[in-house]
């Protein structure tokens, strides 16, 4: 028996796929998506402001975001300095990832299309695909690859973009379930050589202090050593300097980021303005910070003696 | 603020090319553009998208604090023009300097519409800045929401709430003159004070500044009550009227009077909330009430309620509509009310005080007609007018009592009712007030009382029912105030004595109506002693009934013995001893038989004449047969007598004389010779002689004697030597010569009327009342004693007052004689031990 909700969530997403009462247009990357303002607005911040008139959107009921690599036409016409790197802009957006977005506007959910073998950049291991479960399991392998595809939550990369795009547009809702998305993925392949590529979007797309991706991937690599003698992960690690810096800190028993204690001049604690100095705990002798509070170490048993 | 520093000298004039970021500066200043367009309404065509992107991507690239600081200083600048541009609207009006200078110099007119030019002008300026931010907002979403947040910053919006403060408001445009926040309040409260002459201003030029100050804080941290309203400008507001409505006050106060005056206080307080609601800020309203009503009633009201025109002329000229107003104004400002309530018992008790001292003083000048009184009795020769004049003047003096001590109680409960509101703090300082006026009048149990006794005696005569009811009503109410309720019922038992004995009462029914409406507003202790005397009456009359009977049958059965003299019919009234206040009967000359229940041992016994004893006698046997182990004292001065009575030269063969018992036996000692006794005149009695054939008290038989030897129309007998006054050794003997045309004659009895007591009596009462209250505070004692076993001094005396309430306030000095006496008879004992003086009931 479905219930109001199922009813609403139905009768939304025939809405969207009829093209019924709407009132705004998305486009991105060449596609045009007709949509509900009171839809998109309800679950993003972004939107109400191109919604209500003001800005030129507003007039036009017409929103372009622009799409990675779409050269940024209306900066030079006015100006005519050159953006750098028109094909890096991280604050473009992955035309997928926006039908993604908009699709969980209207179903609360969004599957991404599975990677397909071709287009894959990397070669060591061509013989993975983005959605397998178990790569090393050869009876998962054989036995119906497809079922196993729907099920492996696939798309590493994707499920970044679209975390990137909930970041930006401020869509919470999508936002935590592509970020759960995502750590199911790098849990279940984080062998697959998308896992690199996916890394970097994670450390360009969003700033430092969205911890959701980083943390997984950082934890990722940590506990499983052997993905640093792979190739790929190497030169990623090497490139994302703030990757590098929070694997340190790993590899030294702390968090990947100082928790909220930011040190300022000198070396005192921003917290308690006392002098910082790191001691060994009591019970289970890992490193922690000798002011404010107790040892982070969750496996810690004993009491916190600081 | 470092940010800002570096902002002001570097971003200003962002020359391309000269700066070295590469990543910053374009992205930049395609925001920038686009932030001058939007400060220039020309948003519409700017892509939203692209700004979000823009400011998106430097917040992405760790951009962040430039950023900000890029944008607050954009601000700074743009705000510094428009304060240039409302500075512009400043015209010579508003700026001579000081405001009183200010005042003289410029007309009124010309300062309203210079000020309402810069207002608007302001209004305008913080309106767009308003709606730029709210763009700007829109576009730095994503620096408010990750940079500010990170760091600790405000978000944009609110700093460039600051930032506007400080360039429009608070910067000095001009040397020498205050920066635009004290020029703006100025103007707003020139504005007030225009509105409050009676000048039409915009109120929403003010609003609209208004909202600004209440928007902005009077520093970084947004403290709730630093706002830049409350600090910078309502306190002065405040303060401003403050004065204004002090030196109103004063000039209203001297030149109007109270009623105009609580006419414009109540506008004014009216004019100032509806201003706070129009103009100002809904949050003042509370404040600026409390100034107002400070300068206007508080500070002012005593001087108010007691100016010449004040309270009191109001209660006098009946302005209750004025008085409502003083009403409303003072519970504004006090719930208790205290300078009107103060007023209005004052003037309640100077009225009630007025009432009084009439009172005292018809009751003094009565003694005066009293004197006069046995004068025209004796000229007039009849007994009946004399004395009933008497008693007016007496009563008179009870009756208007009441009726003003009513009239004053109606006045006010209406003025309560009317200009108060039924408030009830007013009325029961109204019912304090009153109740203090009735019981400072020493003699009010009494009035009240005989009040009544004039009403069921003559009052109540032909009456509609609802009449007597309201009657009986106001009886009741004045009584409800009395605090000795046990004088009062002193002073009612021995009215109702006399109107029962006497058959003066108009209604038995109402009469006893009257008794239900005491039990149900003092209880049934109060009236069980009144009620019995009603028993009394009604167990007499088949008393009386039964004798009768009980003769006839005698006299059947032994036929003759009377011969021709028919035995003596009698009417009897059997009366308990306790219940009845026989002592109002005696006369007021001496304690002579003062007993009433004791008979014999006290005083002599009347000598009868045998056909009365007989009577007596037969009653007593009678009396006995029914009720034994009861004994019967005879009341023989409060008797009265039918008498046939023979006169030779009169017109009618045979009189019908009504008289009293004495009189009676006085008539008949002339009678004896003869059982026809008609030609006989010639025996011949001295005052003595006659007392001695009597026993009658001397006091009784002189003022009998007088009605019979001295009124001309009842002058059965001739006194020698002839004079008004019965001496020693006078003579006495039939007057053969008696006629009147009348065939009824009734003789009058001195002393029988309703009327107020002499001195005497009254002392008389007083310590019997002083004696039975005695009782009732042992009575309480013990009762406290009893339940509580031991007590602490204190605690005794006041439960003891609590009981006794309802009856009268006891004197403390008695209770304590009382505890005293109680410790000497071994009821209570003093507690050595007790830290507080404390007492022990002993069983």
């Amino acid at each position: 028996m479905p219930g109001p909700v199922e009813y609403l969530q139905a009768g939304l997403a025939r809405a969207y796929e009829n093209g019924d009462f709407t009132d705004f247009e998305i486009e991105c990357g060449g596609h045009t998506y007709k949509v509900h303002k009171v839809v998109i607005c309800s679950q993003s911040d972004y939107f109400s402001t191109p919604c209500k008139e003001g800005f030129a959107e507003g007039e036009k009921h017409h929103i372009r975001l622009k799409a990675i690599g779409e050269p940024g036409e209306d900066r030079n016409e006015t100006d005519g300095v050159e953006v750098d790197d028109p094909g890096d802009d991280a604050e473009c957006d992955d035309p997928e990832a926006i039908r993604l977005m908009i699709d969980f506007f209207y179903k609360q959910d969004y599957i991404p299309e599975p990677i397909e073998r071709d287009t894959m950049p990397v070669k060591e291991e061509p013989m993975d695909d983005g959605w397998s479960t178990f790569p090393r399991s050869k009876e998962a392998k054989k036995g119906g690859k497809k079922d196993k595809g729907r099920r492996s939550r696939g798309n590493i990369i994707m499920h970044a973009r679209v975390f990137a795009a909930a970041e930006k547009y401020k869509v919470p809702a999508l936002r935590e379930l592509s970020a759960s998305k995502f750590a199911d993925a790098a849990e279940i392949s984080w062998d697959h050589t998308q896992f690199a590529e996916a890394a970097r979007i994670v450390y360009s797309t969003t700033p430092d202090h969205v911890r959701e991706l980083r943390d997984t991937v950082v934890k990722t690599v940590h506990d499983h050593r052997e993905l640093l003698d792979k190739l790929s992960i190497e030169n990623a690690v090497k490139d994302i300097a703030a990757l590098n810096f929070e694997l340190l800190r790993m590899a030294r028993g702390l968090t990947p980021v100082a928790d909220n204690k930011v040190i300022d001049e000198g070396m005192k604690c921003a917290e308690c303005s006392t002098w910082l100095w790191y001691e060994e705990c009591d019970s289970c002798s890992t490193e922690h910070r000798g002011c404010c509070g107790s040892c982070p170490n969750p496996q810690c048993p004993g009491p916190n003696s600081a | 603020m470092a940010a800002v520093r570096r902002g002001g000298a570097k971003i200003r004039a962002p020359r391309r090319g000269l700066t070295t970021d590469v990543e910053f500066t374009p992205v930049w200043l395609v925001l920038e553009n686009a932030f001058t367009e939007i400060h220039t309404k020309n948003a519409s065509k700017l892509s939203f998208e692209e700004l979000y992107r823009n400011a998106y991507k430097l917040v992405l690239k760790k951009k962040g604090e430039e950023l900000y600081n890029k944008v607050v200083a954009f601000e700074r600048a743009w705000l510094s023009t428009v304060r240039a541009l409302v500075v512009r609207t400043l015209s010579a009006p508003l700026l001579i300097g000081d405001e009183v200078i200010g005042r003289t110099l410029a007309t009124t007119n010309e300062r309203r519409e210079a000020g309402e030019k810069f207002l608007r002008c302001l209004k305008q300026a913080w309106e767009e800045h308003n709606t730029c931010m709210g763009m700007l907002t829109d576009v730095l979403m994503y620096m408010d929401r990750v940079y500010c947040t990170d760091h600790r910053k405000k978000s944009i919006f609110a700093k460039s709430m600051d930032v506007f403060r400080d360039e429009i408001l608070r910067t000095e445009f001009r040397q020498e003159m205050p920066a635009l926040l004290e020029v703006l309040r100025r103007v707003v409260l020139d504005q007030i004070q225009m509105a409050r002459d009676g000048e039409a201003v915009d109120p929403f030029a003010i609003k609209a500044n208004v909202y600004m100050l209440e928007a902005l804080y009077r520093s970084e941290q947004e403290v709730e009550d630093e706002k830049l309203y409350l600090r910078d400008f309502e306190a002065e507001f405040l303060l401003q009227s403050r004065e204004f409505y002090r030196d109103e006050g004063e000039r209203l106060l001297k030149e109007s009077d109270a009623g105009t005056y609580c006419h414009h206080a109540k506008r004014r307080i009216d004019e100032e909330g509806d201003r706070c609601r129009t103009t100002l800020s809904e949050s003042t309203t509370p404040k600026i009430q409390t100034v107002v009503e400070d300068e206007l009633i508080r500070n002012k009201m005593k001087g108010l309620i007691e100016m010449e025109s004040g309270v009191a002329f109001m209660v006098d000229n009946d302005k209750l509509h004025e008085l409502g107003l003083v009403f409303e104004l003072e519970a504004r400002v006090d719930p208790r009310k205290p300078e009107l309530t103060k007023a209005i018992q004052r003037i309640v008790m100077e009225m009630g005080a007025a009432i009084n001292n009439a009172a005292v003083a018809a009751s003094e000048a009565a003694p005066t007609t009293e004197a006069v009184a046995p004068a025209e009795e004796q000229e007039e020769g009849g007994k009946k007018a004399a004395p009933a004049k008497t008693i007016n003047a007496q009563t008179l003096a009870a009756l208007k009592w009441v009726a003003e001590i009513l009239a004053l109680k109606d006045r006010f409960d209406a003025i309560c009712r009317q200009a108060f509101a039924s408030d009830q703090v007013l009325s029961t300082a109204l019912n304090r007030s009153t109740a203090d006026v009735i019981n400072s009048f020493s003699r009010s149990s009494e009035y009240i009382s005989l009040f009544i006794d004039d009403n069921m005696k003559r009052g109540i005569k032909d009456k509609s029912e609802a009449e007597v009811d309201a009657l009986l009503e106001k009886s009741i109410v004045v009584l409800r105030y009395v605090a000795d309720k046990d004088v009062f019922e002193t002073y009612y038992k021995k009215h109702l004595c006399k109107r029962l004995l006497l058959k003066k009462s108009q209604s038995v029914e109402v009469e006893k109506l009257m008794i239900s409406r005491m039990k149900v507003e003092l209880g049934n202790a109060f009236t069980g002693k009144l009620e019995a005397m009603f028993k009394d009456m009604t167990l007499s009359e088949e008393l009386s009934n039964g004798y009768r009977k009980h003769v006839a049958g005698m006299q059947r059965d032994d036929g003759g013995t009377g011969g021709g003299a028919k035995a003596a019919e009698l009417s009897i009234k059997v009366l308990t001893s306790m219940t009845w206040p026989l002592e109002a009967f005696r006369s007021g000359v001496d304690g002579e038989g003062m007993d009433g229940g004791n008979g014999k041992g006290g005083r002599v016994e009347i000598l009868l004449p045998p056909e009365i004893r007989r009577v007596k006698e037969g009653f007593e046997r009678f009396y006995a047969q029914k009720y034994s182990g009861r004994r019967l004292t005879w009341q023989n001065n409060m008797g009265d007598a039918d008498v046939k009575a023979r006169f030779p030269s009169s017109r009618h063969a045979v009189h019908d004389v009504n008289c009293s018992t004495y009189a009676m036996l006085i008539l008949l000692l002339f009678n004896n010779d003869d059982a026809h006794g008609a030609r006989l005149g010639g025996r011949e009695m001295t005052l003595e002689e006659i007392e001695a054939a009597t026993n009658i008290p001397m006091d009784d038989l002189k003022r009998n004697l007088q009605s019979l030897a001295v009124a001309p129309k009842t002058r059965f007998l001739v006194k020698e030597p002839m004079s008004r006054e019965i001496n020693a050794g006078d003579r006495f003997r039939w007057n053969e010569g008696f006629t009147s045309k009348f065939m009824k004659i009734k003789v009058g009895v001195v002393s029988a009327g309703n009327k107020v007591e002499g001195d005497r009596e009254r002392r008389e009462t007083e310590k019997k009342s002083n004696d039975s209250r005695g009782f009732a505070i042992e009575a309480a004692v013990v009762r406290v004693m009893k339940q509580r076993k031991e007590l602490p001094h204190a605690q005794l005396l006041g439960e003891t007052i609590t009981q006794l309430s309802h009856q009268f306030r006891p004197d403390v000095g008695m209770i304590k004689k009382k505890i005293e006496s109680l410790i000497e008879r071994e009821y209570l004992e003093r507690m050595e031990e007790a830290a507080v003086p404390s007492y022990r009931y002993l069983a």
